[in-house]
């Protein structure tokens, strides 16, 4: 009887019925690609670690052109924990002069939040003192609209400086905390 | 097709779902960096790079390690860093950069986890590579310290090489080792059933499968696993000449899921081979109401008639058959217009334009299907692992593109900063090289240093007189005039009052220098160094200065080198880049086309069939009225 009906099948039903049969191994095979795709595929693996390499080296290069080290000056933003304070935005002023502004997705918090670091800006300052005013906007305990903002006088030296904002979460107070912290 | 948790998105409800299946290496890449643990950065630079990688920039994040690998290496985040870097040549898909990192890893004496997470990282490297034994000795060598999603890919990824070498009972003894309710566990379980069926161990087969059709569904994956389950119990009955079972699954395979045209066919066809011929007929009634580009809709129209001819229907499967002649018709017109359509470029252009409004250098998936005419006459393909390899590697491509479009239009600007530079430099340098406060360093010197000695010899001589403010001086003066004065009149009068006053103002002033003295050395050498700080600070400017305006030029120059070098490669690259661009367009545009000339070939077929029967049901239809007797000859 089943073999009446295979030869009744038409070519729809006959696929069907071959590709459930044939499924565990097609699994396997999907590490497998054609030769076809294999050449064309290990051509194109070359070529990005080349063009990789040189985008390497070309930041590299952009660097050291457009900000020496010995004026170089990057500022960062961390989140640490972050459950007291849902981050929109952050500006920053270098000596009055806004020079960052950055609204946040929700895609960039969530990285924030598991460790990622953000350099917001990068540039050149002079040896010396120099004054960086950061204004945080998001939500605060409570679901709060919460607008905070913190100075810091950092003294610029001959070396490049990494200047970090960090936003953690103070659980005895219930409050977040903006801290800045400068690298060595 | 295959069904392996890359691909379990093919079942969603739209086409969008096929596509967000994406392949293996992809899907590989956002699981892990969907689920690794929050992390203690101690070195920006690395966070820097977590940040990108979190939100799979995969080009960004690998060059921002590169960049720091090559400038100053992180030391104080353990092997954290090199863990990252390979996983992220592994989800770039670099995978002999990756496997060059997990191999240096794992000769150095290392942690256990860190050993653990380098071993599963190899394993999937070779599981890519197709090298199956590596991997089960990378794969077998982890211990337990892995966090359950990544040993239940682990665990994912031994079973399909198990399956894949026949070797079921260990694939088997695998599940339940699985966490629970773990997703990796319900692909690998229906893999298994079906592996099993294949092998015609069918109870065992099904006995997997249904384990997969009782979990409790709560995300479109998972609905679509079940489907997927529902399916194969359905046909896996039907095949092993139990179509009387096959109803009970196929029925459950859910109506607006993209399976459940199959699962109507086959739900016809189960009663049709128990020549249940009406109640075959219901589903694929059902299907008429469909989009006639789906081939189950296709192969419907043709099964009706004839279980229409079964139950002695036959003018009526005629006016069926005639219904499938025209549509049929319509079809292959439809295909052979996509089919020029493609070849023109069409599909490819709709890629790019997906391709082009993405925002993310790299997320491994493709969140909006092509606009393209050929997008439903192609969605089986779209959700091969080879097309979506070819599409990942055209993403690709395209994204360099876009890397080296950006540095090429960027190079001349920095190519006119140096030379602004240069220019400002050269005709800076001769007003530089002339001012006289360069001059005055020498002299500031010699005046220093003339301060410094006589401040030595107060010092020693205890010179409290040198030190003496203008006031002091003043009255120092007038003391001194004062004892002209006395010595001038001691014989003439008796002063002796005005020389006892004498004496106790010399001795006050005195008093108050000696008083002074020490307070006013200490004020004088830290002026002094002060003076000297300064002067060191200007020296050193200066010869910096003095440096800078010789080795200038060779600062330019060698800027200008590397930025010529750069461009060189730049150029480069994009040659060969618009090679493989081309290539890859011909890869993609070949098999859409041979998927294209498939359909075209079945339509052909379902068309002369059609076209057949009606001929040959005519012919009976005509042969039977010629044998009844005529009842009226005005009829």
């Amino acid at each position: 009887m089943f073999k009446k009906i295979i030869n009744l099948f038409f070519i729809t039903s006959i696929l069907i019925l071959n590709s459930i049969t044939v499924q565990a191994e097609d699994t396997t095979n999907a590490g497998a690609p054609s030769n076809e795709l294999r050449s064309l595929d290990s051509q194109i693996q070359s070529l990005k670690e080349e063009v990789l390499n040189l985008n390497r080296d070309l930041f590299m290069l952009e660097e050291e052109l457009l900000f020496p080290s010995n004026t170089q000056i990057s500022v960062f933003v961390s989140l640490d924990i972050g459950t007291l304070f849902e981050l929109d935005s952050v500006q920053v002023r270098l000596n009055d002069k806004v020079v960052a502004n950055h609204l946040y997705t929700k895609r960039e918090v969530d990285a924030l939040k598991r460790g990622g670091v953000q350099r917001i800006f990068t540039g050149n300052l002079p040896s010396g003192k120099h004054e960086i005013i950061a204004y945080y906007t998001g939500v605060g305990p409570n679901n709060r609209t919460y607008k905070k903002g913190s100075t810091t006088i950092i003294d610029k030296t001959s070396s490049a400086q990494f200047v970090e904002l960090k936003i953690s979460d103070n659980t005895t107070k219930q409050q977040p905390e903006f801290e800045v912290k400068v690298w060595e | 097709m295959t069904f392996h948790k890359n691909t379990k998105n093919f079942l969603a409800v739209s086409l969008t779902a096929l596509m967000l299946s994406s392949v293996l290496i992809s899907v590989s890449a956002e699981e892990t960096n969907d689920k690794l643990p929050p992390q203690t950065v101690k070195d920006l630079r690395y966070g820097e790079s977590l940040f990108n990688f979190y939100q799979s920039k995969y080009f960004s994040a690998l060059t921002n390690i590169l960049v720091t690998d090559a400038k100053k290496p992180i030391t104080k985040q353990g092997d954290e860093p090199e863990l990252l870097k390979g996983g992220l040549f592994l989800a770039y898909g670099l995978i002999n950069q990756a496997q060059n990192v997990f191999t240096k890893l794992l000769n150095a004496n290392l942690p256990v986890y860190t050993r653990d997470r380098a071993y599963y990282y190899l394993g999937k490297l070779f599981y890519k590579k197709s090298y199956y034994d590596r991997a089960v000795t990378a794969l077998t060598s982890i211990t337990n310290t892995l966090p359950a999603n990544f040993n239940d890919e682990r665990l994912h990824l031994l079973s399909n090489i198990y399956l894949r070498r026949k070797e079921y009972p260990k694939a088997v003894e695998l599940l339940s080792q699985f966490s629970k309710d773990s997703e990796w566990g319900y692909y690998a379980r229906y893999n298994i059933g079906v592996g099993l069926i294949k092998e015609n161990k069918f109870e065992e087969g099904i006995q997997q499968l249904l384990h997969v059709n009782n979990l409790n569904a709560h995300t479109a994956e998972m609905n679509a696993l079940v489907d997927k389950a529902h399916l194969a119990i359905g046909f896996a009955y039907i095949r092993n000449n139990l179509p009387d079972r096959a109803p009970e699954f196929l029925r459950q395979v859910r109506l607006n899921g993209p399976l459940s045209n199959t699962a109507l066919l086959g739900l016809g066809w189960a009663y049709s081979s128990k020549e249940r011929h009406k109640e075959a007929i219901r589903p694929w009634m059902a299907l008429q109401t469909r989009d006639t580009v789906d081939t189950a809709v296709q192969e419907s129209m043709l099964a009706i008639p004839y279980t229409l001819e079964q139950l002695n229907e036959d003018s009526n499967a005629l006016g069926h058959y005639q219904h499938a002649v025209d549509l049929y018709g319509q079809e292959l017109k439809s295909i052979n217009s996509v089919i020029e359509i493609v070849k023109g470029g069409e599909l490819i252009a709709s890629l790019t334009k997906v391709l082009n409004a993405e925002k993310e250098d790299n997320n491994f998936r493709l969140t909006t299907p092509p606009v393209s005419i050929a997008t439903p006459y192609i969605e089986k393909l779209i959700a091969k692992h080879e097309f979506q390899q070819a599409y990942l590697n055209f993403r690709d491509l395209l994204f360099l593109q876009k890397v080296l479009n950006r540095w090429s239009d960027q190079l001349p600007a920095y190519e006119l900063m140096l030379n602004e530079r240069k220019q400002r430099y050269q005709n800076k340098l001769p007003e530089i090289q002339s001012d006289n406060r360069l001059k005055k360093l020498d002299s500031l010197i010699t005046t220093k240093d003339k301060f410094e000695k006589k401040l030595r010899r107060i010092e020693q001589q205890h010179d409290i007189i040198a030190l003496a403010t203008a006031k002091e001086r003043k009255a120092i003066a007038k003391l001194t005039r004062v004892a002209v004065a006395i010595e001038a009149l001691k014989d003439k009068q008796n002063i002796s009052e005005q020389k006892h006053k004498f004496h106790i103002l010399k001795g006050m002033v005195l008093w108050d220098l000696s008083r002074e003295f020490v307070p006013r050395l200490w004020k004088a050498e830290k002026q002094l160094n002060l003076v000297e700080t300064a002067l060191a600070k200007t020296e050193s400017a200066t010869k910096s200065l003095k440096q800078s305006w010789v080795l200038a030029p060779a600062r330019f120059t060698g800027f200008n080198k590397k930025v010529s070098e750069k461009h060189i490669r730049i150029v480069n690259l994009k040659s060969k880049l618009k090679h493989l661009l081309e290539q890859q367009q011909r890869f993609i545009v070949i098999m859409a086309m041979r998927e294209l000339n498939n359909k075209q070939r079945a339509l052909q077929n379902y068309h002369a069939r059609a076209r057949f029967s009606v001929a040959r049901l005519y012919d009976k239809i005509a042969l039977s009225s010629s044998k009844k007797p005529e009842k009226g000859n005005d009829k």
